[in-house]
């Protein structure tokens, strides 16, 4: 379950406080597709970070999975993004000098994840989006939606229990972008995912929506 | 993984890394070069350190130490500062000296003569520190001359008894204690025959008017008082270790003996040998910090570039240490990949370009090679430390934000 409570998020921007998120109130508790939609600058990707423990709120509590993200240490909120957390990005994030199958094990190593075991969950992880072709072939050698499957893929390694995607369609077309609608609405039956999205795709296909604008959960 | 991830990086940019690998090559040749002459300087000098000079003399206080000269000459050591002076360290070999004066036969001067243990060196009255009579005819007092009336005698001295080297054969003279001249006084010995065995040369005028004969048999014509010594000569087992000995000495004897420790080849080895192995301990120094200086910018261009990939990968989990490792492993593969190239061209062309300046090196030691590995690493860390740290304070956020 994801509970957030009061969550104030400001930055500095020279002089001046920017508020980013203001007094976010907003809870998931079962495993369902939610898209938080807004225009750009509104706030939906720090909401996502803070969720997935990349960045701390300047106020108010996050609670995931009986955990109060807020109270963890740096190596706590480590562990959890290791072991709790898969992200997926808008340009997706390999490490361009690894192949497909060398991308998925990299968050399997950081969990100590024996080389042999690390293979054969990634070979399986790509199959499971459909890339067992591709396993060998380094980012330069796939299509967008070919490295978002892979991103997906890797997202997935250490089975988290939350998927944050933050604009996954962003940079595919539209026959790449409803292969990775599909394949998060199906990780959504086992797992809570949030997507951050201008897609209408995907808010339709959404559990649930959150609109949000300046800051502000409507 | 993560160290071999840092691994394939290093091949993720070829020109910087052909760039960066070169001028790292340049400190690191010299590295080696340095560290390859200071190693056969270092060789030369602890050849030097053992040969030269490193005797000390000590004589009684104030006194030359002969057994039958006035003026106050004739105070000799105790038999007991033997003992004292074996108990000190570093010393290898301990000898001890007779000498007394006898008159010449056809001339006014005087002859010293020098009562020996037969097979220690034959020491120059007037150039103990560096006295090396040769043999010129006959031989050499041996071990078992020890207790005989025999002696070899300096080609002056010789010369007045009508001995030459042309015509040597084994001739007897006597040696007279009764005999005075204004500053030898007579003393109470028996005079004995001496065979001369052999003629020595010396190349002083003064060390030629020596005879050595057996310590025992000096003692049977010149008694001296309280069966004391002139001279014992020390030898130290390093140049390095006189001022040391020397210090030592005269805590333990010097209330009663002057010590006379040679002042110059041993010390001018010894500082010497020290300048040139902190001269290259410096170049060593100034080499690894121009290496450190390419490392640094090189991975401080690099997590600069990375930094994303670095936010993406602590947001998958990966920890500080991950984070470290990585890195670490790219700077010291680069930096052992310039090393290595040094090697190469230290192995081919390290003659040709170095000895212009230098002469010729010395092969490769095992001792420049490990130098040379711990400089790489040391360098490696030392110059990606600053860029890493700063990259691994950023929360995942912040470094995916300053791309």
């Amino acid at each position: 379950m994801i509970k957030l409570t009061d969550v104030i998020k400001k930055y500095s921007k020279g002089s001046t406080s920017v508020v980013a998120l203001n007094k976010i109130n907003l809870t998931i508790d079962k495993p369902l597709m939610t898209a938080i939609i807004g225009p750009s600058g509104s706030g939906k990707s720090t909401l996502l970070h803070i969720i997935g423990g990349m960045d701390k709120p300047t106020s108010g509590t996050v609670k995931v999975f009986d955990s109060e993200l807020g109270q963890m240490s740096e190596k706590e909120l480590t562990h959890y993004r290791l072991k709790r957390v898969g992200f997926v990005f808008q340009s997706f994030n390999l490490i361009p000098n690894l192949t497909a199958l060398e991308n998925v094990m990299l968050p399997l190593e950081f969990g100590g994840i024996p080389h042999l075991e690390r293979e054969k969950r990634a070979t399986s992880l790509l199959e499971q989006v459909g890339l067992q072709q591709r396993v060998h072939h380094k980012p330069t050698e796939l299509s967008g939606g070919e490295m978002q499957r892979v991103a997906i893929a890797r997202a997935l390694a250490n089975d988290p229990t939350l998927i944050l995607a933050d604009e996954p369609t962003g940079n595919l077309d539209s026959e790449s972008g409803e292969q990775i609608i599909k394949l998060l609405k199906n990780m959504a039956t086992e797992r809570i995912v949030i997507v951050v999205t201008h897609n209408e795709k995907i808010v339709s296909k959404a559990d649930m929506v959150f609109r949000i604008r300046d800051g502000v959960l409507e | 993984m993560s160290i071999l991830l840092g691994i394939k990086n290093v091949r993720r940019n070829p020109v910087r890394l052909i760039v960066a690998v070169l001028l790292i090559s340049i400190p690191m040749f010299l590295v080696l070069v340095v560290n390859v002459l200071s190693v056969g300087v270092a060789e030369d000098t602890a050849t030097l350190k053992e040969n030269v000079n490193n005797k000390l003399q000590i004589r009684a206080k104030g006194a030359l130490g002969h057994v039958n000269m006035l003026q106050g000459q004739d105070k000799l050591l105790p038999v007991s500062v033997l003992e004292e002076v074996r108990k000190v360290d570093h010393i290898t070999k301990v000898e001890s000296y007779l000498l007394a004066m006898s008159p010449l036969p056809n001339a006014s001067h005087f002859a010293i003569i020098v009562g020996i243990t037969p097979g220690d060196t034959k020491r120059l009255e007037t150039h103990g520190e560096t006295g090396g009579p040769r043999i010129i005819a006959g031989r050499d007092l041996r071990p078992e001359d020890e207790n005989k009336d025999v002696g070899v005698i300096g080609k002056i001295y010789a010369k007045e008894f009508g001995i030459t080297p042309e015509n040597f054969k084994p001739t007897k003279i006597v040696l007279d204690p009764s005999l005075s001249t204004e500053i030898i006084y007579p003393v109470k010995g028996e005079a004995k025959e001496i065979e001369i065995v052999g003629i020595f040369e010396s190349g002083y005028v003064f060390g030629d008017l020596q005879l050595f004969i057996p310590k025992d048999t000096f003692k049977k014509i010149y008694p001296p008082a309280d069966n004391g010594l002139s001279w014992i000569f020390v030898t130290v087992d390093s140049a390095d270790n006189i001022p040391a000995v020397t210090s030592e000495l005269k805590r333990t004897v010097g209330s009663f003996a002057d010590i006379f420790s040679p002042k110059n080849t041993a010390q001018f080895v010894s500082s010497a040998g020290s300048a040139i192995t902190n001269m290259s301990a410096v170049g060593t120094v100034v080499a690894g910090i121009l290496a450190l200086i390419v490392v640094f910018f090189v991975t401080l261009i690099t997590v600069r570039e990375r930094k994303k990939e670095i936010g993406t990968l602590k947001s998958m989990g990966a920890s500080n240490k991950d984070i470290i490792g990585q890195f670490l492993a790219e700077s010291i593969t680069f930096t052992m990949i310039g090393s290595g190239i040094a090697l190469v061209i230290f192995l081919l062309a390290g003659n040709v370009l170095v000895e212009p300046l230098f002469g010729k090196l010395n092969g490769l030691s095992l001792k420049a090679l490990l130098i040379l590995i711990a400089v790489s690493v040391i360098v490696a860390v030392l110059g990606s430390l600053y860029s890493i740290f700063k990259i691994i304070k950023l929360s995942p956020v912040e470094a995916m934000r300053n791309e």
